[in-house]
This record gives C-alpha cells, structure tokens and sequence, in this order.
C-alpha cells in the first residue's frame, strides 16, 4: 500500500456519507429555487451567480470538513499513517481528490442553476461552459483554501478563518483582495477585476491559488 | 546499542528529556499526568516534539514513514483506517507493514471470532484491543512502543499478551511499555523509569526495587474474615489488621513484622482454626506511594550530600591535642 492507495481508501469512506448527499441536495434545492423565484427576472442570472459565490464556498468547506473528520486535515490518515504511510503524500492525494470533486459538484450546482434560468434573462445569460468553467474553479479553490485552513489549529478550524477572510477582503479590487478566490470569482462573473488585471486573468489567478494552496498544505505536513 | 533515544525532548506534560534505551523491556511507570502519553506519542511517531531530538533506530519517527513502519504501537486512543469489518480493517494495517494474514493475526492473539464483526460497533477499548493484535503480528519491528498493554485490552488474555511481549524482548526488540499500575510494571519485568509531574525521577533494574521499604501488606479473602483477624491479633508477628465490613466483607489486609513471612503464618493460623482461604496476595504500593517513597529518598540522598559537603573539615590541631 502506498499513499495514494491510502488516500483513495480514506476519501472513498469519506464520500460516502449521507450527511454530505444531503447538504449537497440542500445546496442544489437552494439554487434551484432562487431560480424559481427569479423566473422571468431581468436580474435572475447575476441573483443565481451571487447565491453561487455563497454557496460553492460553504458547500466546499463541508465537503473538506468531512474529508478531515472534524479534525486537522492530517488526522483522517494518522492510523495508517502510523503503520509507515507518508502523512505529506497522503494528505495531497486526498487534497487533489477533494478539489476534483469540490470542482465537479460545484460545477454541477453552477449548470443547473443556468439550466434553470436559461433563456429567461436574455443576453446577460452567459454560456454553458463558462458557466461550468467558473463553477469548478470557484470548488476547486475554495477546496484548495479551505483544505489549507485544515492544516491550521489544533481542531483543523483555520478553514473557517480563511473563510471569513475570503467574504471580508475579497470583495475588494485592491491588492488586499489578491488572495482570495471571491475576488476572482467576482471578476469571472463580469465584476470589476483585482487591481486592474486584464478580464482572462481571473482563470489563471484560481488556478495559481489552487496550486499555492495545495503546496503550502503539504509543506505544512511532516511526511 | 541505544535503539531509543531522547534529546531534550519536550511535549506537552514532558520537561525536556534525555534518554536512551536499548533492547530489551523497559517500563515507564507512571501515569498520563505524569507524561507517560507523551512520551508514547514522541516514541511511536505521532507527536513530534516542541524542542529536542527523538530517534528510533537512528531517525525521527515523526518524520521518517520507513521508521514508523517498524514501530509497533499501541496509543491510549486509537483510531482506524477505513474498513468494515474487523478483517478488513486489520488486513489494512497489516499491508501497510507487509505482515502477515489478518486471520492469522487474530487467531494469535485469539480474537478469530471477531473477524466478521463490522468495525463500527468497536469500542475505544476494543479499537485498542486490534491495534494491539497488528502490533504483534508486526515482521522485525526495530521496538515496540505500547500504552497499558496488560490494561483496558478486551478480548486478548492477560498472559497471551505477557507472553508475546516478553518474547519480542527475548529477540532483543527494544519493547517500551508504559503504565500506571505497579502490578503491571511488575508483571512486564524488565527495567523500570519512574515518570514523575513530566520528568523521568529514577530507573530501578526491576519494578520491586521502586517500591517503598514499608511492610507489604496481604490481602486475605475467606468465609469467616472475622474469626481469622481474632486469632491473627493474638501473634505478635501480626502488626496490624485491616477489616471493612462495608466494603470488603470477605476479606482481611493483613500486615506483618517480617513481610516474607507474614503469607505463612495467616494460612497457618487458618489452618489450626480450620478456616478455609480462598486467596491470599500481596497488596502492591499505589504509584503516588512509589512516587512519594522516590521523592523522598531523592530528598534524603540530597540533604546528605548538601551536609557532607557544609559540614567543617576537622581541625588539624584539635585532633592531636
């Protein structure tokens, strides 16, 4: 066995957990019906993407919180990592599994919502797969940030803080917004961009998160 | 050649430590207060210390995963990999290590009749209780690091896990037992480190050498305590008798001039009297009487030396006046 078979084993238990069906199913029926309300609305489309930047994040944090175990990021592969598994691997395995699978629902929540509203909002609904696009980088970084945050105080609760921090400091343009996803959700979505970087940017600036955040989680873990 | 070996390792309850143990048995006596889950924690490789060096064959358990794989351990609170069942979850355990079957495993510590059971019905004691049987069925562990291992395991006997566990040291295993109980420290064998408020106070080559120089007491169960204790108070070899009506009916603490001897005169009382005993065993000092007992001998070591050492050289001249 090595970490990545380790990992799958872990993550594998942990998906399957109905309590985490059930939040994903009340993240999907809130979408859903803020559609339904917003039906025929001018400003459906931009209420279905603002309830989105709420939703992704909180739907990523459950879903990294039961990757976790309610502990630190780490704890969820201690027992095996006790019998000779390499804790650092381990835990960016079962990160990058985390972030695929945040990337994946969050897409799917951002496509059913479009799906929703489709042709009702005119020439302000965007396409389906920059709608898609948006939808999985949004999970997959916010995945990564919260993952990080996992890694942090005795509990694993720096997730929580980052999160916080994400709501309070990315709605801004300014450098203070630099390293928050939000800010560049908000750019992806027609908002004014961070700092004034060109609109494209907003894609690669989530995907350098994600990957800083995974690197910095695995720095902080001894193998 | 040390196996283990401490550096000004600090954690938790620990003061900073310096030990080093080779193979063979050695029990840390004392209890979680005292450090005792720390220092497990350091030496299985799960904790990592604020400040000092912890090596186990050479290189930091906490930091090395080829090391860990040859620790075997058993912690206070242990958690499992995913699996269902017992056979399972231990299978898991085991091809991390690449030991042996997962049912041979169990029938050797004879928890075969667990294999089916789902691993979420477990208690934190049985969780121990198959942890501890991966621990066994460990291939050429450089040391085995357990917490209570004669304590709080359902399911495997007593004498099973004595036995396998002195076998290892037999092998020259370094084996590191910690507990809290002197009757477990004394049962384990080997060379015994009393852990006191975070701070190793003493090593002693057997866990009787620790207890305190007062006389061993008897713990006597009969039918007829009452009587026994009326003919013990007649022989002067008997110093006191201690009798609980409400607590221990059946029994009797018996305690003796000359402790050696003390076993035999209440069974040859008993036997004139014709009453019939059950069981008789010593009564084992609790740990905060070794530890007192240590404390103060320390203490009594100390302030012979501090007098010795203040005490005014004799005058030359007064001496041959």
């Amino acid at each position: 066995m090595n970490s990545a078979h380790a990992s799958v084993l872990v993550f594998r238990e942990r998906l399957l957990d109905p309590r985490l069906g059930g939040a994903f199913v009340t993240a999907l029926l809130s979408v859903l019906g803020t559609a339904a309300l917003e039906w025929g609305s001018a400003t459906g489309a931009i209420r279905i993407q603002t309830l989105r930047i709420m939703v992704v994040p909180l739907w990523a944090y459950l879903l990294i919180a039961r990757v976790a175990g309610g502990g630190p990021l780490s704890s969820s592969i201690e027992p095996l990592a006790r019998v000779g598994i390499d804790r650092r691997w381990s835990v960016v395995w079962l990160l990058v599994m985390a972030e695929i699978a945040a990337a994946l629902s969050s897409a799917i929540l951002s496509a059913c919502g479009w799906w929703w509203t489709h042709g009702t909002s005119g020439p302000s609904s965007p396409a389906l797969g920059a709608v898609l696009w948006v939808g999985a980088t949004g999970g997959a970084s916010y995945a990564a940030l919260i993952g990080l945050g996992a890694t942090f105080g005795r509990r694993g609760r720096g997730g929580v803080i980052l999160l916080v921090l994400d709501w309070l400091l990315g709605t801004g343009v300014s450098a203070m917004a630099a390293p928050w996803p939000r800010a560049y959700l908000r750019q992806l979505l027609g908002s004014e961009p961070v700092m004034g970087l060109p609109p494209w940017s907003g894609s690669l600036a989530l995907l350098v998160l994600i990957l800083l955040s995974t690197g910095w989680a695995a720095v902080r873990i001894p193998p | 050649m040390s196996v283990v070996v401490l550096r000004g390792a600090q954690f938790d309850l620990l003061t900073p430590i310096n030990l080093e143990l080779g193979p063979g048995l050695h029990t840390l006596l004392g209890s979680p207060g005292d450090g005792s889950e720390a220092l497990v924690g350091l030496l299985a490789g799960s904790q990592r210390p604020r400040s000092g060096r912890v090596a186990v064959g050479g290189r930091d358990p906490g930091t090395t995963p080829e090391v860990r794989r040859s620790i075997a351990s058993l912690l206070p609170e242990e958690q499992l990999p995913p699996g269902r069942s017992v056979l399972r979850t231990l299978g898991l355990l085991l091809q991390a290590r690449g030991g042996p079957d997962p049912a041979e495993a169990l029938a050797s510590v004879e928890l075969s009749h667990w294999a089916s059971r789902p691993t979420a019905t477990l208690s934190r004691a049985e969780r121990r209780a198959l942890v501890f049987s991966a621990a066994l069925a460990t291939r050429a562990p450089i040391a085995l690091v357990l917490y209570e291992p004669l304590a709080d395991i359902p399911g495997i006997p007593r004498t099973v896990a004595l036995q396998r566990i002195q076998a290892f040291a037999a092998q020259g295993v370094c084996v590191v037992c910690a507990t809290a109980s002197p009757e477990d420290a004394m049962a384990l064998g080997g060379s015994v480190w009393l852990l006191e408020r975070g701070r190793l106070a003493t090593r002693a080559p057997h866990a009787a050498a620790l207890f305190p120089s007062k006389p061993l007491r008897w713990r006597v169960r009969l039918g007829q305590p009452r009587e026994l204790g009326g003919l013990l108070l007649r022989r002067q070899e008997i110093s006191t008798i201690e009798y609980d009506l409400a607590r221990s009916p059946r029994e009797l603490v018996v305690c003796g001039v000359d402790p050696a001897h003390t076993a035999l005169i209440v069974l040859e009382v008993a036997c004139h009297a014709g009453l019939r005993v059950e069981a008789i065993r010593a009564v084992m000092p609790s740990l905060e009487e070794i530890q007192a007992a240590t404390a103060g001998a320390i203490r009594g070591a100390y302030e012979q030396a501090y007098q010795q050492a203040v005490r005014p050289a004799p005058d030359p001249g007064a001496a041959s006046s």
